[in-house]
């Protein structure tokens, strides 16, 4: 049996993310994060971008991306900021998958655990850890947006009002499109007892999974289509197209990936050895 | 309401294919301090362990004040010390104790000072600006026994409390818990049975995954009339012979090679010069001791039941 109690879910939740700010684990994430984007935004803020709004330019990246989505992010946006876009949803599951794998993982193989349950349920660790993930990998998503934006504005033309007009659809998407992979971690961070392991298994059934859609896909396209639902970046073609009715169409299966996830690993954690 | 703290029903733990406990039926009284003891791999940790919902029976049932294990009603009203768990080791041990006191209910600057008192409790004061990696692994015991003191639980479960302690601050802990035990029930599991002894009332011995006794720890140590003496070196068994010989002598026992110990249990109707003649008769056959205790020690005790 476990009840939830706001007060302790909201401590639980705050002594997260300052152990994170101050833990081996968090500290490798924002750095890996922190050099990755800064590298990109350098490389961004050359103005390049712009030349994907070319129809020639256009033309070659359809070989690689859906047309629909190229010409929903570069028809008519602000190229730097929506180049920005493309990469951050592509970096979501790398940068999730090593930043969400320890919820409870390391807790568990170094027994911590043992001495938050006389005072705290299960049910209001696990939530909590999920929660305190999704907020920190939120908030370094949402710090480098902010400066992707400020970046197209100076760099792109007419950047300032292309950028704030879609600057409230890009956060939400991102935010939206990650909670999911952060939920698919809450369950492998419970199955092992470290990080690296919570990670190698994310990562690993992650890439089994796209594989194993890609050779249906051969054989049957809309069986792979249901088949890829069963991991949530089959949403992200929804999101990159930029539109708030796309963006609420995809929204509507987070809660369903949360739930998912979130049961498989609440039915295991509830009842493991700790 | 029961006049137990925990109970148990056919409680019973495996690990694979291994029985690490089985068919545990056991009630731990309320208001005293009860010892958990029993060789190494008897069980203690597990049932521990289940105690304190850490691991969940294969079988059976445990509770703790009238709930399961991991019943929210008991939040706060249960500490543990658990024998091998790590704190972070890159927050403060001081911040540490002021988060689990927060978890208790605690407001922030209460629990601050919370931490101060239980630091102090263990005399760690002067440590709590320190990470894990700046401790020794004697302090990060201390640590651990003082975030089991935070608050005012109804029972402390602490495991091995006082190993890898040097002696004085075993002498420290134990006051402390001795100190604790007046309002609060308490189960010690330990490997020192004069711990044992000293602190509890009632003890609880395990062997081999199985339930062998529960009893008084005055019923163990003061059954009979005996006397414990400890050797400069281990007798040999003729000793059993010469004491044998003296009418009043009913039991003669030998430690285990290393021990240099012996008890001597005399006939309850002998008079006071009993304990006289046994260390004349010592004395005579050249048997030097360097101390004698009236009675059998647990430690004795125990390990005459446990074969």
């Amino acid at each position: 049996m476990s009840s939830f109690r706001p007060g302790v879910f909201n401590t639980l939740v705050r002594q997260d993310i300052y152990y994170s700010l101050k833990s081996a684990r968090g500290l490798l994430f924002l750095v890996f994060f922190s050099v990755f984007w800064l590298w990109v935004l350098w490389k961004l803020s050359s103005g390049n971008a712009k030349m994907l709004s070319n129809a020639e330019t256009g033309f070659i990246l359809s070989l690689f991306i859906d047309p629909k989505v190229i010409q929903s992010l570069f028809v008519g946006r602000a190229p730097t900021f929506s180049a920005y876009f493309y990469l951050a949803m592509s970096s979501v599951p790398m940068f999730v998958l090593l930043a969400a794998s320890d919820q409870t993982a390391n807790d568990i193989g170094s027994k911590y655990l043992r001495f938050l349950t006389p005072r705290c349920n299960r049910l209001e660790i696990f939530v909590g850890r999920f929660f305190g993930a999704t907020i920190l990998i939120s908030f370094a998503y949402i710090l480098v947006t902010i400066i992707a934006a400020l970046i197209s504005m100076a760099v792109d033309n007419n950047g300032v009002s292309l950028v704030l007009a879609d600057l409230p659809l890009v956060l939400v998407s991102l935010v939206l499109y990650l909670i999911p992979f952060v939920a698919f971690m809450s369950l492998c961070s419970v199955i092992v007892g470290s990080a690296g392991l919570s990670a190698l298994m994310g990562v690993s059934v992650y890439v089994v999974m796209l594989v194993i859609i890609s050779v249906i896909g051969i054989k049957s396209k809309d069986f792979a289509e249901v088949i890829s639902y069963i991991i949530p970046n089959s949403t992200k073609f929804q999101y990159l197209q930029l539109s708030w009715v796309k963006m609420m169409g995809a929204s509507l299966l987070v809660p369903i990936y949360v739930v998912a996830y979130g049961l498989l690993g609440w039915m295991i954690f509830s009842k493991r050895d700790i | 309401m029961s006049e137990n703290i925990i109970e148990t029903n056919g409680l019973a733990k495996s690990f694979g294919n291994q029985w690490a406990l089985y068919n545990i039926n056991v009630n731990v009284k309320k208001d005293i301090t009860t010892g958990l003891v029993g060789p190494n791999g008897a069980g203690k940790t597990t049932l521990f362990s289940l105690f304190c919902g850490f691991l969940k029976p294969t079988k059976g049932s445990v509770k703790i004040l009238n709930h399961e294990p991991d019943h929210p009603l008991l939040r706060g009203r249960i500490s543990i010390l658990p024998q091998d768990a790590s704190l972070l080791k890159t927050i403060p041990v001081g911040k540490q104790l002021t988060m689990f006191a927060e978890l208790q209910g605690f407001k922030k600057r209460l629990a601050v000072e919370e931490a101060e008192r239980v630091l102090e409790m263990v005399n760690l004061s002067s440590s709590r600006h320190k990470t894990a990696d700046q401790l020794s692994h004697g302090m990060l015991k201390r640590i651990a026994i003082a975030q089991a003191f935070i608050g005012t639980p109804d029972l402390i479960l602490l495991d091995e409390p006082t190993a890898g302690l040097d002696p004085g601050t075993t002498d420290n802990i134990k006051s402390v818990i001795r100190s604790l035990s007046k309002n609060t029930s308490i189960i010690i599991t330990s490997h020192n049975l004069e711990v044992i002894e000293d602190l509890c009332q009632q003890v609880i011995i395990l062997k081999e995954g199985r339930l062998h006794s529960d009893e008084k720890v005055s019923d163990l140590t003061a059954r009979t009339k005996a006397l414990t003496f400890r050797l400069e070196q281990d007798a040999d068994n003729s000793i059993r012979s010469v004491l044998k010989a003296l009418d009043i002598v009913t039991e003669v026992k030998l430690g285990k090679p290393g021990q240099h110990r012996l008890v001597v249990h005399y006939s309850s109707d002998a008079g006071q010069m009993a304990e006289i003649e046994i260390i004349k008769c010592l004395a005579e056959n050249n048997i030097p001791y360097r101390e004698m205790i009236r009675g059998e020690r647990l430690q004795e005790s125990v390990t005459d039941r446990l074969g």
